[in-house]
């Protein structure tokens, strides 16, 4: 099968998630990869109302590691500058506890919340250039039928008779595209 | 999703969405006033920068003044949002749903005019750069020990985390907003915001991610911020200000004023906007039984203060103490106590005292005392001599009253700027409050869901109905 074979794109709009659910086990019966599926949808889904694969993230990871990375550099740079020019403390240490201690807790939450943005960001496709995860299709494309509330079921990579046949399972809800 | 909860959805889009294409004269006149107030603001900061700090009231020993306490109010302020949002929605409360983000916008706008009080307060403000850690010609650092780079820290921490925090879940609504707009500049800046945001599980789950994450990684900024602000003063030996419960004392305050401005701007909303279906009874009472807790809660570490200073009879102590409760500051000392303790309680006390109106009059009074204990704070322990010819007085001059009320004006526009252009109730967690209600999970989100009749109605605004 060649690629152009595999380009079709099925695209259908429901306003109920068990309508969705339906189509979509019928979907995987038939053949159709979880990774061809994706839906989109006005607000948060809960992992059991759909039969896909719950997806994963690492955002937690990353704002970990961005606390860490966060939290060293500022520790660098508060008793780094103190060492670079020491300054008369009457006997007191040049690196002093406290403080650095104070700069180095606000730097590792600085870092986290960077990172736990940008990973988000990320794993979203949201950053500029970035292809989007699990989809392809129109970039900007929220779609309208999405802003209003409703669902919105995109299997896409079919052949044209699979295409045809998941057109068929979406009965009324399959909407012709541009 | 039912059909129902997406014809909720829709009258959704029509209350929320569609009032944004609507023109608001009410609206208007507020931005035209507030604007102003914002011009007196920036004039009068002009006019400081043009003739020198001499035209303040500052002097010795009365070092700070007005520019100081509004910095501190403000930054007060400013935990309005964030943290009270954080606390919310870390533990899980439905209600929060319509709340959160006029709470968040409340932190940043008040971040960003607390943030520039210490810039006006240098006088000399191109000298700010100072501040930023880099080496100077001498190779030269900021003196990371002094609690004033520590604010610096911690501000640009917390401000930075609040304007993502109010960002992240904002991305969603962007895109129903791009998505709604007809083409040119509208939806350029709404696709700007939304970033390409389609709505796929990837996304969501992500974005959930997100904000679970910074709800509970801005908590401890939020108190940290207010900490280091009582750390200007709690470091330095100077009577009124040595205590070791200020840190805890202003983080109380802190949130006890942000309050009192989030149950002014919720009533107003509720009013302004027609936002009844939305901000319900419920949430102001919840929101009042929170404000009323506060208030003692303030209270009781003001007594503990004020206890452990008059106690200890330490002469420097006792001398300002004194001024505080008997003398030449006795009469706002009392107001303080009047409005930020004896009326909250005898007002909020009652469910009756819990509604709009009566929560954001007794709001109104909370920031006219919280104002006036930064006050106290600051001027009596300066202006109370401790050496024979260290006497001084402090009387602001018209350009920190003007600077002062101005800055009530920059925030105002902000705020009604932010209102005329985006949502100020989020849309996707109002829907995924009714969906969670309609599912039976937990309570349904504060706010009824509307009802067929009304469901099945052309939505005004030309929403999506």
């Amino acid at each position: 099968m060649t690629a152009a074979a595999e380009r079709h794109l099925v695209e259908a709009v429901f306003d109920r998630v068990e309508d969705v659910r339906a189509v979509v086990e019928a979907a995987l019966e038939s053949g159709v990869a979880a990774s061809q599926l994706e839906v989109r949808s006005p607000a948060p889904l809960e992992e059991d109302e759909l039969p896909l694969p719950k997806p994963k993230s690492r955002v937690l990871l990353f704002a970990l590691a961005g606390a860490v990375l966060g939290g060293l550099t500022a520790f660098g740079l508060a008793a780094g500058t103190a060492l670079a020019y020491p300054l008369p403390t009457g006997g007191m240490s040049i690196v002093a506890g406290p403080p650095v201690g104070v700069v180095t807790y606000e730097g590792t939450a600085l870092g986290l919340i960077l990172m736990t943005v940008l990973r988000v960001l990320w794993e979203g496709g949201l950053l500029p250039g970035r292809a989007i995860r699990g989809g392809r299709g129109r970039p900007s494309d929220f779609d309208r039928h999405v802003a209003d509330g409703r669902l919105l079921l995109r299997v896409h990579g079919l052949t044209e008779s699979g295409a045809e046949e998941v057109r068929q399972l979406c009965g009324p809800h399959a909407v012709a595209l541009d | 999703m039912t059909t129902e909860s997406q014809r909720s959805a829709a009258v959704l889009d029509g209350e929320l969405l569609g009032r944004l294409d609507r023109r608001r004269p009410g609206l208007l006149v507020g931005a035209l006033a507030s604007g102003a107030l914002a011009l007196v603001f920036f004039s009068c900061w002009g006019y400081q920068i043009a003739n020198g700090i001499g035209v303040t009231g500052l002097n010795r020993p009365v070092f700070w003044g007005f520019y100081i306490i509004n910095f501190v109010f403000w930054i007060g302020i400013s935990h309005a949002g964030t943290l009270i949002s954080a606390i919310l929605r870390v533990t899980n409360a439905e209600w929060r749903r319509p709340v959160t983000r006029s709470a968040e916008a409340i932190t940043l706008f008040a971040l960003a005019i607390g943030g520039l009080f210490p810039l006006i307060h240098l006088g000399r403000v191109a000298i700010f750069y100072y501040m930023i850690p880099y080496p100077n010609s001498r190779m030269l650092w900021p003196n990371f020990r002094s609690p004033l780079v520590w604010d610096i820290a911690a501000i640009t921490t917390y401000i930075i985390g609040s304007a993502l925090y109010l960002f992240l879940p904002l991305i969603p609504d962007a895109a129903v907003m791009r998505d709604r707009a007809a083409a040119g500049l509208k939806k350029r800046f709404y696709a700007l915001l939304a970033l390409g945001w389609r709505g796929t599980a990837q996304q969501w789950h992500s974005l959930e991610w997100g904000i679970r994450i910074l709800a509970v990684a801005i908590i401890p900024v939020a108190v940290s911020v207010h900490t280091i602000v009582s750390w200007d003063f709690a470091m330095t030996r100077t009577p009124g200000w040595k205590s070791t419960i200020f840190g805890p004392y202003f983080v109380v305050g802190a949130i006890f004023s942000g309050i009192a401005v989030l149950m002014i701007a919720l009533a107003l909303l509720r009013r302004g906007l027609g936002l009844g279906r939305f901000l319900t009874d419920r949430v102001f009472n919840n929101l009042g039984l929170l404000f009323v807790t506060m208030s003692l809660v303030w209270g009781y570490f003001t007594f503990a203060e004020h206890l452990t200073v008059w106690y200890s009879g330490d002469l420097s102590e006792k001398l300002v103490h004194h001024v505080l409760l008997h003398g030449d500051f006795a009469a706002p000392f009392w107001t303080m106590v009047v409005v930020n303790l004896v009326i909250p309680v005898a007002v909020l006390s009652f469910p009756r005292g819990r509604r709009p109106l009566p929560t954001a009059l007794v709001g109104c009074g909370v920031l006219v005392g919280m104002w006036l204990e930064r006050f106290l704070i600051v001027v009596p322990s300066l202006s109370t001599p401790r050496l024979a010819y260290s006497i001084g007085d402090y009387m602001p001059s018209w350009v920190e009253l003007g600077i002062m009320i101005g800055a009530v004006g920059v925030f105002a526009c902000l705020y009604f700027t932010f209102t005329r252009w985006l949502p100020i109730v989020s849309v996707w967690e109002m829907r995924e409050g009714w969906r969670h209600g309609a599912r039976g999970e937990g309570e349904a989100t504060s706010g009824a869901a509307p009802t067929s009749a009304t469901a099945a109605a052309p939505v005004p605004g030309g929403g999506a109905a």
